[in-house]
């Protein structure tokens, strides 16, 4: 990062002068080098502040913008960030940033400004109603302001009010831990899954209200899907002999489509679960071949999946119905590595997977008919794997074990930035969700 | 006569014995029993009945160690190579004598389950486990026994027994274990 000018610093000092009502002595303009995140660069700028009483959603929203990947944010200790007074654009224009936040309260609700510094102009506003203690479920109305700044912004999607399921096990013991949910941003973190069986492969429903997910009991593996606002739970009818597992919903909710691990051979079946019947079987291999982890393409007319039937894990695809079963990813028998749990991203053009590369497993990306060469995205650590997209389809989230353990890790593949969520014991099989709704619990 | 069958043919004498001790009922005449005959007339035991419960419990012991033993021999595990599920020759062995203590015992059904090191996906590791464990089938079924009598089933990388992040634990957790299911109650050595 580079020095901050000494002239952003008197701007924002001014602006300090100007919100806090109270002279900028050195100790502000220290607090000032202290707290500003800020270097000018290709992405647009942006700042955060907040009237009194808003700083958890001020800060919520500043790191939202931060994980979107989209900017390079000024991050303003609490004192900096805090407005008594309208804010100016004008005194923020030598700063440098594009774009600057207000967050104000207007009677029960949040009214948010958003200013086009440059052009020393209010853009957009709105009042919403938000919970300004910022914590447990009242979150997501933060973060779906954030992502409404995305797209006043750029137009783009935001992933803020998103969440992301994943298994988990427990330190030192391994155990299974359950299904958990958090926040994309790391945050308010909750199990799912209730205590008892072994469990694996949460998947998102598409209208973000309920999941799928494998429940091992005396040695078969149902499918469950449960209501994350109820816990009520349905087994999917004809799940209830061998191992169903890698569940992955069409884009439009009637079907769902899984591996059968069994002894006759694991293979992929679909079953509707709107009206919870007719399974039926799409792939037939043979008793030591696999196909497994199915993803629909976002037009529901295609799945790609992982099969061994020539051998080496390799990516394939074929019609919904199971007709026109070929290779998706080009691969040359015997060089390419194997390859493993394909993801389809939400706009369509891209297959992201894990595959074995340089004695380690890392994430790789196809362009979706293009013909080119799969691009490896990830290179740290020995074992990246079970890639799931987010929404903006330029994040993914993924298992790796870069630091001693398996934990979830996102990375935007624009800039190449990754960070790792939080979670407590071993986290894996990440599955991120659709953009969360008003109606979402 | 072998001394099981001695000690089997003092058993039914004891328990002969012990219902003859029975107290009778004063009010009633007690009906003849198949085999048994009139407590006057019983012979002198050939050893004293304790003795007899006390053979009869070692023997019961012994018994038990021998069935143990040949469970033990069944539920010895198999392990494979990174990422195979082909059954390794040094394990043949093992299976070799599984498979003998199925064809002694037809009463006798399985569970075979596979299992995966943490390297890989859950489902991967699934579907990995299920071949490890049909390959014990397989081997089994080559060797005559029944596959009706066996069943398959997989944990993957779910249930390890060494959760150790190292290759030693690795090498441990891919294996398959073997589970008497049903008929083990009491078991025949093979010949």
């Amino acid at each position: 990062m580079r020095p901050v000018p000494f002239l952003q610093l008197a701007a924002l000092a001014t602006l300090a002068l100007v919100g806090r009502a109270s002279p900028a002595g050195a100790q502000d303009i220290e607090r000032i080098r202290l707290g500003i995140n800020y270097t000018a660069g290709a992405r647009p700028g942006v700042l955060v502040m907040a009237g009194p009483g808003l700083d958890s959603i001020r800060r919520i929203v500043e790191r939202d913008l931060a994980f979107s990947d989209r900017y390079e944010m000024a991050f303003l200790p609490d004192s900096l960030g805090r407005l008594t007074a309208p804010l100016v654009p004008a005194t923020l224009k030598p700063l440098g940033v594009a774009w600057a936040v207000e967050l104000r309260r207007i009677g029960a609700g949040v009214e948010v400004k958003l200013y086009d510094i440059a052009a020393g102009q209010l853009r957009q506003q709105g009042v919403r109603p938000l919970d300004p203690a910022g914590v447990g479920e009242s979150r997501l109305a933060i973060h779906r302001v954030s992502d409404e700044l995305v797209t006043w912004i750029n137009g783009g999607i935001g992933i803020a009010a998103t969440r992301i399921l994943f298994k988990a096990d427990e330190i030192g013991t391994r155990r299974d831990n359950g299904i958990w949910r958090i926040d994309a941003d790391g945050q308010n973190l909750v199990r799912v899954s209730r205590p008892g069986g072994l469990v694996v492969s949460p998947a998102w429903h598409p209208d973000g209200t309920r999941f799928a997910f494998t429940e091992i009991k005396d040695y078969v593996g149902a499918l469950i899907i449960q209501s994350l606002a109820t816990g009520t739970r349905v087994t999917v009818p004809t799940t209830v002999s061998g191992t169903n597992n890698g569940a992955s919903f069409s884009p439009d909710g009637s079907k769902i489509v899984f591996g059968r691990v069994a002894e006759e051979g694991t293979d992929l079946f679909e079953a509707d679960v709107t009206r919870m019947c007719c399974a039926h079987r799409l792939t037939t291999t043979g008793k030591y071949a696999a196909n497994l982890t199915p993803t629909y393409s976002p037009d529901g007319r295609r799945i790609a999946f992982m099969s061994t039937r020539a051998g080496s894990p390799q990516i394939y695809a074929m019609d919904a119905d199971g007709t026109d079963q070929a290779v998706l990813v080009p691969f040359d028998a015997g060089e390419t590595g194997a390859s493993y749990a394909p993801d389809w991203s939400p706009d369509g053009t891209t297959v992201a997977f894990g595959r074995d590369a340089a004695g380690g497993r890392q994430l790789f990306t196809w362009q979706v008919g293009t013909g080119r060469p799969a691009k490896q995205q990830t290179s740290t650590g020995r074992q990246n794997e079970d890639p799931s997209w987010a929404a903006d389809s330029r994040h993914l989230v993924f298992r790796s074990n870069r630091t001693g353990r398996d934990q979830l890790w996102i990375v935007d593949l624009e800039t190449g930035t990754s960070r790792q969520l939080p979670t407590p014991g071993g986290a894996r099989l990440p599955a991120w969700s659709p953009i969360l709704r008003g109606t979402n619990p | 006569m072998t001394q099981r069958a001695l000690v089997v043919a003092l058993l039914g004498l004891t328990t002969v014995v012990g219902a003859c001790g029975k107290k009778a009922d004063p009010n009633t005449t007690p009906a003849p029993v198949a085999g048994s005959v009139p407590a006057s007339s019983t012979p002198t035991p050939l050893v004293r009945p304790a003795n007899a419960d006390s053979m009869a419990r070692a023997e019961a012991a012994r018994r038990e160690a021998d069935r143990a033993a040949l469970v033990n021999q069944l539920a010895e595990t198999i392990h494979f190579d990174y990422d195979q599920f082909a059954v390794n020759p040094d394990d043949t062995a093992r299976l070799d004598r599984k498979a003998a203590i199925l064809k002694a015992n037809p009463a006798l059904r399985i569970r075979v389950t596979g299992h995966a090191d943490e390297r890989g996906s859950d489902e991967y590791n699934l579907a990995l486990g299920m071949k490890r464990a049909i390959a014990a089938k397989d081997y089994l079924t080559r060797l005559g026994v029944d596959g009706s009598r066996i069943e398959v089933a997989s944990l993957g990388r779910e249930v390890p027994v060494d959760p150790s992040p190292n290759e030693a634990a690795y090498a441990k957790n891919r294996r398959d274990e073997f589970e008497a299911i049903a008929g083990a109650q009491s078991l025949v050595a093979p010949r």
